[in-house]
């Protein structure tokens, strides 16, 4: 409401040069003497001039003076930055989320600019630890400009952009991966570190999974607060949603939430988490070992070894039916059934590794006899296959030697007549 | 041998309705030179009946075939693991058709260097040369057809080379590819050219090439043409020769099976036209020769692009070699045989060192 | 002498009308196995028959095997019949048809689809591949569609 204040005669102006030039659309804000006279300076000065340019703002009806007030078509630079004609200058941090909100709170305006923009940013940041401590007096927690830059604000989907999907991560270890800066407020300053050694951070960063999540996908963006015990399942099962359900509807779903217990966290930890394995049931230190102890009565590490070595014993039977299969393929036989039933039993064993968050043994025993027929199929069409080759052999053998044998007896043949002609 | 009249009803039936008569006058006097270089009247033989094997196995191969850009690939992979013996008579059809293409050079060669082309035979030379650029046709449009990687870059590299050819080689790339560039259009063309166009071809040339082959006799060495008539040893073509070729025949066969049970044809991934050519993509490797060649002329010679120079170079080296029998044709002039002689030996070590250089080289 | 000769003549002979009986059968043999038509009758996936319609009704589904992917047929709630690519454009997995959601569902990550094939939620990047469904008669066919 505000800013109507600074378009309307901005929009004017526009409007008149279009007039005047209908068949150009300047690539710079229009007429800006902001912009003139910032370009002709130098360093800190003119870096807005620059970074502007591609700025999402940077266009009709927005410019300097949207954020900063001011008289852009002013020459005077007494009157154009006059507090009289609304300059605020450089607004401080304190100030940054509030004057966002004046546009970005306001649906009405958004959607005269780009209506599929959310306008809630402003009421999630005052909710987040950030927003909180910026209300309370901290210039130092982020507002919008630490993550969205000042002048250079692209939309999240642009890749250049510093919240694109793979940029937030170095966006927030700016901040949170400085030890000093982060002195004050006694956290861990590794979780980025920790991020990119996991299998998420891998996925995104390394394979470009563009689905795998950042900071923020956890997290929350303008909302940003830590996952608590009670919502860390909901989290994680936006994407890993079997494992989710299994786990709510187990035992463990409760005594967790009695011992304030992080669901997935407790053992899958929370920024480094690795690629899961069943070292994890049955490894020298099970992660269940951290309640579980053996004879405490509920039988844990047994069934979670169990479930280990049946899972282990899929997947290397996986592995060595599909050795198999190439043994064939490397004799020029076709072994795409093989492979295409593989598939299937590979399937099975991921859906056993899902199993395991029911802490049942007996759904992952079930869910790994379906793989191991599967597995039992395609070792037969290795087999056939194989077979099929030492049928071509023997088959060759046969002909060859036969063939051989015809050839002889015409030779021998053609010896006799000769012998007779030259009687 | 039984006189006529002990002959069965049967052939007299045949006999009084075809001549057969004749036929066997015919058969009973042709007869093949005997000497130390007999080996070499197997070669025509050979060639011919890896022609028949490869006759049998491409009709075999065109009752699964689907020959477009959607199905070629597919349909043969359907041919090899669906197909009981499928994967034997892809194996046996490529297989053969390199044997073939062997056997013709050994063939020509053989021809050549015993002076078999000069007078009567320039025009069986001829038909021959013809056959050769036809199996070399067949080659190089059958190669196409299974639609895979390797053979769809091959394809590019090797219509490549027709685009260089000044003036016309331009419409002639369009006219071979079926488009500018090659894309499902030319794998129907190239099928067509495989199945229809070339076979007719042949059959045309090969029956002149027979034809001649009867109607002039079995040529005989140059060393004989000073010997005395006693001296001359002959066997009979019937039944001897044509005994002694079947079982060859029957070896050969053999060959080409061992060799497709041990050392089955890839199919390799489907082709893929937008995909990035893989690396040490070549030619075929009878014409491999052309293709080093072609690599080593720098890119401009006297003025003209060194590929045009290379192609005309080509060009013309062809005509001189299809003309060979006219521009040696004469027995008493022994300086320019022995040239001859001489130019044969270097271009079948040109030939060969070319082949070898092309195949490890980079 | 004269009748060891004719034996050994004889005796050639048999070799001789033996062995071009056997290689005839060598030559014969795997031609007309050849010719014999294989049992997956169709040569590739352009097409191929998924069921009968008594065996969908509707508001189901099922997995099948087109060339060496795994295909999905639905039978929507509207009574239309869908058919697409089952493997999920994110990490390959193999998806289902979730009756509880009306959506293409993906175990692995719960990515969702809707029956237009159209990625909806979760990490997939594209839709699925869409196949065409032909109904001839009782039987229900899928084929690949025109690119």
């Amino acid at each position: 409401m505000q800013a109507y204040k600074y378009t309307h005669p901005l929009l004017i102006s526009i409007i008149l040069v279009l007039v005047g030039n209908s068949t150009r659309l300047p690539a710079q804000e229009i007429q800006s003497t902001c912009i003139e006279c910032h370009g002709l300076l130098e360093d800190e000065m003119k870096a807005p001039v620059d970074s502007f340019a591609n700025d999402v703002h940077n266009r009709p009806g927005l410019g300097c003076v949207g954020c900063h007030g001011g008289d852009n078509t002013s020459d005077d630079m007494l009157e154009s930055m006059s507090e009289a004609k609304g300059f605020i200058g450089t607004p401080g941090a304190l100030a940054i989320p509030e004057l966002c909100s004046k546009c970005h709170a306001d649906p009405s305006y958004m959607k005269t600019f780009n209506p599929g923009l959310p306008t809630d940013q402003y009421s999630k940041y005052l909710t987040s630890v950030h927003g909180q401590k910026n209300e309370e007096g901290d210039t130092m927690v982020a507002h919008c400009s630490s993550c969205h830059s000042a002048h250079g604000i692209r939309p999240a989907r642009n890749p250049l952009s510093s919240v694109y999907d793979k940029n937030i991560s170095a966006t927030c270890a700016s901040c949170h991966n400085d030890s000093s800066y982060m002195a004050p407020y006694d956290i861990p300053t590794d979780q980025v570190e920790d991020y990119r050694k996991s299998v998420h951070g891998a996925a995104l960063l390394e394979d470009d999974d563009l689905g795998a999540p950042a900071c923020n996908d956890c997290h929350g963006n303008h909302g940003a607060i830590p996952p608590d015990a009670e919502s860390i399942d909901k989290v994680c099962g936006l994407c890993h949603n079997n494992n989710m359900v299994d786990f709510e509807k187990s035992t463990h779903a409760d005594y967790f939430s009695v011992l304030e217990s992080p669901a997935c966290e407790t053992c899958h930890s929370n920024h480094l988490i690795e690629a899961p394995g069943t070292e994890m049931l049955s490894g020298e230190e099970p992660v269940c070992g951290q309640c579980h102890f053996e004879d405490d009565g509920t039988g844990a590490l047994e069934a979670a070894k169990l479930m280990a070595s049946r899972i282990d014993s899929l997947e290397n039977a996986i592995a060595e039916a599909e050795g198999r299969l190439e043994e064939a393929d490397q004799k020029g036989l076709f072994v795409n059934n093989g492979l295409f039933v593989l598939k299937d039993a590979r399937q099975r064993a991921f859906k056993a590794r899902t199993a395991v968050h029911t802490f049942q043994a007996d759904s992952v025993v079930n869910m790994t006899a379906a793989g191991f027929e599967q597995v039992a199929e395609a070792r037969n069409i290795a087999r056939e296959l194989l077979d099929n080759y030492v049928f071509r052999r023997k088959g060759l053998a046969i002909s060859v030697v036969v063939l051989l044998i015809l050839a002889v007896a015409i030779w021998v043949k053609v010896k006799r007549i000769e012998s007779r002609q030259k009687h | 041998m039984n006189d006529a009249g002990s002959r069965s009803k049967l052939y007299r039936f045949f006999d009084e309705r075809l001549k057969l008569e004749s036929l066997r006058e015919f058969a009973a006097h042709k007869v093949v030179p005997s000497h130390r270089h007999s080996a070499v009247y197997y070669t025509g033989g050979i060639t011919l009946f890896l022609f028949i094997i490869q006759v049998c196995s491409g009709i075999l191969l065109l009752m699964y075939y689907k020959g477009s850009a959607e199905t070629a690939f597919e349909s043969v992979r359907y041919i090899m693991s669906e197909v009981q013996f499928g994967w034997l008579m892809r194996d046996i059809h490529s297989w053969s058709a390199n044997l073939m293409i062997l056997f013709a050079f050994l063939h020509m060669f053989s021809v050549y260097f015993t002076k078999a082309y000069r007078f009567p035979r320039e025009l069986t030379w001829l038909s021959g040369i013809i056959l050769l650029v036809l199996s070399m046709g067949f080659g190089f449009s059958g190669y196409l057809l299974p639609w895979n990687e390797l053979a769809f870059f091959a394809t590019k590299v090797g219509t490549d080379m027709v685009g260089a050819v000044p003036l016309i080689g331009e419409p002639l790339l369009k006219l071979l590819r079926g488009s500018e560039d090659v894309t499902g259009a030319t794998l129907s063309r190239f099928f067509g050219i495989h199945v229809a166009i070339l076979p007719g071809l042949f059959m045309i040339f090969i029956s002149i090439h027979l034809i001649l082959v009867q109607r002039l006799g079995i040529s005989e060495p140059e060393s004989w043409r000073n010997l005395p008539p006693e001296r001359k040893k002959y066997t009979p073509f019937f039944p001897n020769f044509i005994l002694k070729d079947l079982a060859v025949w029957l070896v050969i066969l053999a060959g080409v099976a061992a060799l497709s049970v041990f050392f089955p044809w890839e199919l390799g991934t489907k082709a893929d036209p937008f995909a990035p050519a893989p690396q040490g993509i070549k030619p075929e490797w009878y014409f491999l020769f052309m293709y080093q060649t072609l690599k080593f002329i720098p890119s401009h010679v006297v003025g003209i692009e060194g590929e045009v120079f290379g192609i005309m170079a080509f060009a013309v080296g062809a005509i001189l070699w299809t003309f060979v029998p006219f521009l040696d044709n004469d027995r008493n002039r022994d300086r320019v045989s022995r040239f001859f002689n001489f130019a044969g030996i270097v271009i079948v070590i040109y030939i060969l060192v070319f082949t070898v250089l092309g195949h490890y080289l980079e | 002498m004269q009748g060891d000769k004719t034996d050994r003549r004889s005796f050639l002979n048999y070799i001789l009308g033996g062995s071009l009986l056997a290689t005839l059968a060598a030559v014969f043999y795997p031609v007309l196995a050849y010719l014999k038509p294989p049992e997956v009758s169709e040569a590739m996936t352009s097409s191929i028959k998924v069921g009968n319609l008594e065996d969908f009704p509707p508001d189901s589904s099922k997995i099948f095997k087109f060339g060496r992917k795994p295909g999905i047929l639905i039978h929507t709630p509207d009574g239309e019949f869908k058919a697409f690519n089952a493997t999920c454009t994110h990490l390959s997995c193999v998806v289902q048809y979730r009756k509880d959601l009306g959506v293409i569902w993906c175990a692995c990550h719960n990515g969702r689809f809707n029956l237009n094939g159209k990625n909806i939620s979760g990490p997939p990047p594209r839709p699925l591949e869409r196949f065409d469904v032909h109904i001839k008669g009782e039987e229900i066919y899928v084929s690949r569609r025109e690119t």
